[in-house]
C-alpha cells in the first residue's frame, strides 16, 4: 500500500501540469476564444481583431480572436508604398519591451504545442555547437521572407506577398488550413488546394517530426517573431533576471537548459524559469521591473552547512508561512483569470456586436470609396425597407433577401417583359421571328377565324422558342443549376451593369481584392479572355466594401479592359453569389443566367477559358 | 551480492524495455510523417495529371482525401496507444532533465546599466507609433486582413 501510493505520488509529479503549463493552456485558449468558429467553420471577424495577439496564432485559424503579429507585419511591409506600417510596429516594441521572450516560453500557443510533441518518449538530441549555430537561421528567415520579400514585391509590383506565411509557416498550415478543412462545411475549400498546400503540408509535417526529438525545434530555428522578441530580451520588463551578486557563474543554468542559450536572459532564452530550480545561489528569479513575480524554489535551509537546527527550524517555519501565503495569492490570481477567461468566451462567441453585425454587413466606418457611387438595384423588385436601405425583393422575401432554391422563381415573365425579349434576343430569333411574319403575310388565303388563331398561337410560340432560350426557370440562387438573383452595379467607368441585360451571354463574375494577391495575379487572366470573346461573353470584376487602398487608383495603370466595381456597404452582391470572405471567388453564368461554376480559388487561364466553353455549349 | 545482481538485471530489463518502447514510438512517429507526406505528393501528382485532361477537375477532393488518409489510421491508433500506454507506465525520457554535456559552457552574466531608462524610452516610442498607426489606417489594414481568409497564406492553393 505504501509502495503503491509512493508509486502514485511519483507518477502524480511526474505529469501534474506545472504552472507555465497551466499558464500555456490558458494562454492557448484566450487567444483561439472564438469556440463558434470551430463549429460552424466561419473566422472571427470582430473588431478585437484590429488587435494583434502577442504569441503566433494564424489568424485564419477558426477560433482566432486576434491578428498575428507576424502575418500583420509582412502585410504592413508590403503596403509601405502606400502606408508606413507605425501600428504593427508599435505593438511588436510594445510586446518586445514589456515581455520579449517571456512571450514564447509562457503565452505563445504554437510553443505549447511543440512542447507537447516533445513529451512523446522518444530518443531525443541534445542541443550542441550545431543546434546552436542552427540557431541563428531564424534570423535569416526574419531578414529574407518577413522583411525583404514582402518591401520588395510591395514597393516594386504593389503585390502583398506575405513570403513566410504562404511558404513556411506550420501554424498557418495546421490552424488555417486543417481547421477549416476539417469542417464538413468547408468542403469547397477543397478545390483550391495544390502545389502550395502540398509543400507546406510537408513542411508542417517535418516541423512536426523535429519538435518530437527536438525541443522546441521551430521556436529555436525557425521562428521569425521569436527572433524578433529576442532582440529584447536583455531589458525586457517581465522575465528572468539573474542577481549577479549572488552569481557564482557555475553553469548550471546553461547546462540545464534547453535552448541555446549562453547565459540566462540572452536572446536565446524563453524566460521558461526552469533554471531558477537548478541554481544553488538562488540567483535567478522571474521579475515585472523591481517585484518579484517567481522565486526560485530552493530550499536552502536544509541544505545549508554549519546551520544549526534551531536556524534551520525558524527557516522552515518562515518558509512554510511564505509558502502559505504565496498558495492564498495564486488561488486568488487565478480564481481572477478564469473569471476573465470566462467573460471572454462568452464576450466573443454570444455577446460581441462586432461579430454579429458581420454576419449580415461589413460595415466600415471610414470607406472612402467602398460602395459609394455603387447601388445594388434589382431588376422590377425594389422595394425599400424601414430603415431605408434598398432590399432585393423577389417571389417571396427572405431573410437575404433573395428566393431559396426549389420556390419560385425569382425572374418572372411579364407580358411587358415578353415585348421587351427584344433587347435578349440574338439575331438568328430574330430572323426566325421576321420570317414566321414574313410568311404569314404572304398567305392569300381568307384568314377564318381558326387559321387566324393558328397563326397568333403559332406567333406566340415561337416568341415563347426566342424567349426560352434566355429565360430561365430555374430557382433563385448561387448554387449550381440556379440562377443568380438580377443586380446591377455602377462601375468605376460610371456605366452600369445589369444582370438581367446579360441574358443571351456567358456571364463571369470574379471576387477579388487589393489585398489579395492570387486575386491580383489572376486580374490578367481575366482580362485576355474578355478581349478574345468580348462578343458573347459579360464580366463583371467585384471588390468588397472592405477596402484598404482605393481599388480605382490601384487599377489606374494597369490597362485592364472588364469592368470593375466594388460592392455596396451591406456586402450584398457577395450574398447573392453565397461568398464566404475568402478571395478569389469566380461565378460562372450560361446564357439564361444559370449558375454553371462558383467556386473559391484562383483559376488558371486554362480553366478560365473551359469554364467558359463548358457554359456556353450548356446552352448549345 | 545475488540482489545487487538481480537489481541490476531488473533494472537493465526495464531500461531495455523502455528504450524498446522509445524506438518503437520513434518509429512509428517517423512512418506516420512519411506515409502522411507521400500521400500528399501522391494525391498531388495524381490530381495533376488529371486535371491536365479536363482543367474543371481539382487536385484534391474530400473523397481523395480521405482515401488517402485510411491506411495512416491503423497507424494513427497505434502511436495513440503508445501514447497512452506510456503516460500510465510512466514512461519518461529522463535524458532531457540532465545537463548537458560536452557544450562550452561560458556563463558572463552581465547586467544592462540604466535598463529602466530604455524600456520607459521604448514604450513612449511603441505608444506613438501605435496612434500614428491608427490614425493613418494601419490599424484598419490589419484588421482587412484578419477577417479575410488569406487563402495563400494558410496554403489554400
Amino acid at each position: 500500500m505504501a509502495d503503491t501510493s509512493r508509486q502514485n505520488t511519483s507518477w502524480q509529479q511526474a505529469f501534474r501540469p506545472t504552472t507555465r503549463r497551466l499558464v500555456q493552456l490558458y494562454s492557448a485558449l484566450l487567444h483561439n476564444a472564438y469556440l463558434k468558429g470551430f463549429i460552424s467553420g466561419e473566422i472571427y471577424k470582430g473588431n478585437a481583431k484590429y488587435t494583434c495577439v502577442p504569441g503566433f496564432n494564424c489568424y485564419s485559424c477558426p477560433g482566432a480572436v486576434g491578428a498575428c503579429p507576424l502575418g500583420s507585419l509582412q502585410n504592413a511591409l508590403a503596403s509601405t508604398g502606400h502606408r508606413a506600417g507605425w501600428y504593427v510596429i508599435g505593438i511588436l516594441l510594445l510586446f518586445g519591451v514589456t515581455l520579449g521572450r517571456t512571450i514564447c516560453g509562457w503565452l505563445c500557443p504554437l510553443g505549447l504545442i511543440q512542447e507537447l510533441l516533445h513529451k512523446i518518449p522518444t530518443p531525443k538530441i541534445r542541443k550542441s555547437s550545431i543546434t546552436r549555430i542552427l540557431s541563428w537561421l531564424k534570423y535569416v528567415i526574419l531578414a529574407v521572407f518577413v522583411i525583404a520579400i514582402p518591401l520588395w514585391y510591395g514597393l516594386s509590383q504593389n503585390l502583398p506577398l506575405p513570403a513566410f506565411c504562404k511558404y513556411i509557416c506550420p501554424a498557418g498550415t495546421f490552424e488555417g488550413a486543417v481547421g477549416h478543412l476539417a469542417n464538413p462545411a468547408n468542403a469547397s475549400m477543397y478545390s483550391m488546394l495544390g502545389i502550395l498546400f502540398t509543400r507546406k503540408w510537408v513542411i508542417m509535417l517535418v516541423i512536426g517530426l523535429a519538435c518530437i526529438f527536438c525541443y522546441r525545434s521551430f521556436c529555436r530555428f525557425i521562428c521569425p517573431l521569436g527572433a524578433i522578441y529576442g532582440l529584447f530580451n536583455r531589458f525586457n520588463i517581465i522575465g528572468v533576471k539573474v542577481d549577479t551578486e549572488r552569481c557564482n557563474h557555475c553553469g548550471a543554468c546553461v547546462r540545464h537548459c534547453e535552448m541555446d542559450v549562453k547565459c540566462v536572459g540572452d536572446h536565446e532564452c524563453i524566460n521558461c524559469g526552469k533554471c531558477m530550480d537548478v541554481c544553488k545561489q538562488e540567483a535567478i528569479s522571474i521579475k515585472a521591473g523591481s517585484i518579484t513575480l517567481k522565486e526560485p524554489l530552493y530550499v536552502k535551509g536544509s541544505r545549508h552547512k554549519g546551520a544549526n537546527h534551531s536556524e534551520k527550524s525558524t527557516r522552515s517555519g518562515s518558509m512554510d508561512a511564505d509558502l502559505k501565503q504565496t498558495s492564498r495569492r495564486s488561488r486568488i490570481i487565478w480564481g481572477i483569470a478564469l473569471a476573465v477567461l470566462c467573460a471572454a468566451l462568452l464576450w466573443f462567441n454570444v455577446l460581441d456586436p462586432s461579430v454579429n453585425r458581420s454576419d449580415h454587413s461589413m460595415k466600415t466606418s471610414d470607406s472612402s470609396t467602398g460602395g459609394k457611387d455603387s447601388a445594388l438595384i434589382p431588376a422590377e423588385h425594389e422595394s425599400e425597407t424601414e430603415s431605408g436601405s434598398t432590399e432585393i425583393k423577389t417571389g417571396s422575401e427572405t431573410e437575404s433577401g433573395y428566393t431559396e432554391s426549389g420556390t419560385e422563381p425569382g425572374y418572372v415573365v411579364s407580358e411587358t417583359d415578353m415585348g421587351n425579349t427584344s433587347s435578349y434576343e440574338t439575331e438568328p430569333e430574330t430572323e426566325l421571328k421576321a420570317e414566321t411574319e414574313s410568311e404569314s403575310a404572304m398567305e392569300s388565303k381568307p384568314a377564318t377565324e381558326s387559321e387566324s388563331a393558328m397563326e397568333s398561337k403559332s406567333a406566340m410560340e415561337s416568341e415563347k422558342q426566342s424567349a426560352d432560350i434566355t429565360e430561365s426557370m430555374a430557382p433563385v440562387g448561387h448554387e449550381v443549376g440556379n440562377q443568380l438573383a438580377d443586380f446591377t452595379l455602377t462601375c468605376y467607368d460610371g456605366s452600369k451593369f445589369h444582370l438581367a441585360e446579360t441574358r443571351g451571354k456567358v456571364t463571369i463574375i470574379n471576387l477579388w481584392a487589393t489585398y489579395c494577391t492570387p486575386c491580383i495575379k489572376e486580374l490578367p487572366y481575366f482580362n485576355d479572355l474578355y478581349l478574345e470573346y468580348k462578343d458573347d461573353l459579360a464580366m463583371l470584376i467585384v471588390h468588397p466594401s472592405l477596402v484598404t487602398d482605393d481599388p480605382e487608383e490601384f487599377l489606374a495603370d494597369k490597362g485592364y479592359k472588364m469592368p470593375f466595381a466594388t460592392d455596396t456597404d451591406e456586402d450584398t452582391l457577395n450574398k447573392i453569389v453565397g461568398g464566404t470572405g475568402t478571395l478569389p471567388q469566380t461565378i460562372v453564368l450560361n446564357k439564361k443566367g444559370e449558375v454553371t461554376y462558383n467556386k473559391i480559388g484562383s483559376v488558371t487561364p486554362q480553366l478560365l477559358e473551359a469554364l467558359y466553353h463548358d457554359a456556353l455549349s450548356e446552352h448549345d | 551480492m545475488f540482489l545487487l545482481f538481480i537489481a541490476h538485471e531488473t533494472g537493465t530489463r526495464s531500461m531495455t524495455k523502455k528504450k524498446t518502447f522509445m524506438i518503437l514510438q520513434t518509429i512509428v512517429c517517423i512512418l506516420l510523417t512519411l506515409m502522411l507526406s507521400l500521400s500528399a505528393v501522391r494525391l498531388y501528382r495524381e490530381g495533376t495529371a488529371r486535371k491536365a485532361q479536363n482543367p474543371l477537375e481539382s487536385i484534391y477532393t474530400p473523397e481523395n482525401v480521405a482515401d488517402a488518409l485510411a491506411p495512416a489510421v491503423p497507424l494513427f491508433l497505434i502511436f495513440a496507444g503508445l501514447q497512452i500506454a506510456g503516460l500510465v507506465l510512466g514512461v519518461k525520457n529522463e535524458d532531457s532533465e540532465q545537463p548537458a554535456r560536452g557544450s562550452r559552457i561560458r556563463c558572463e552574466q552581465t547586467a544592462l546599466k540604466r535598463p529602466a531608462l530604455l524600456q520607459a524610452v521604448i514604450v513612449v516610442v511603441a505608444v506613438i507609433l501605435i496612434i500614428a498607426g491608427i490614425s493613418n489606417g494601419g490599424a484598419r489594414d490589419v484588421l482587412v486582413k484578419a477577417v479575410t481568409i488569406c487563402s495563400e497564406c494558410i496554403g489554400l492553393g
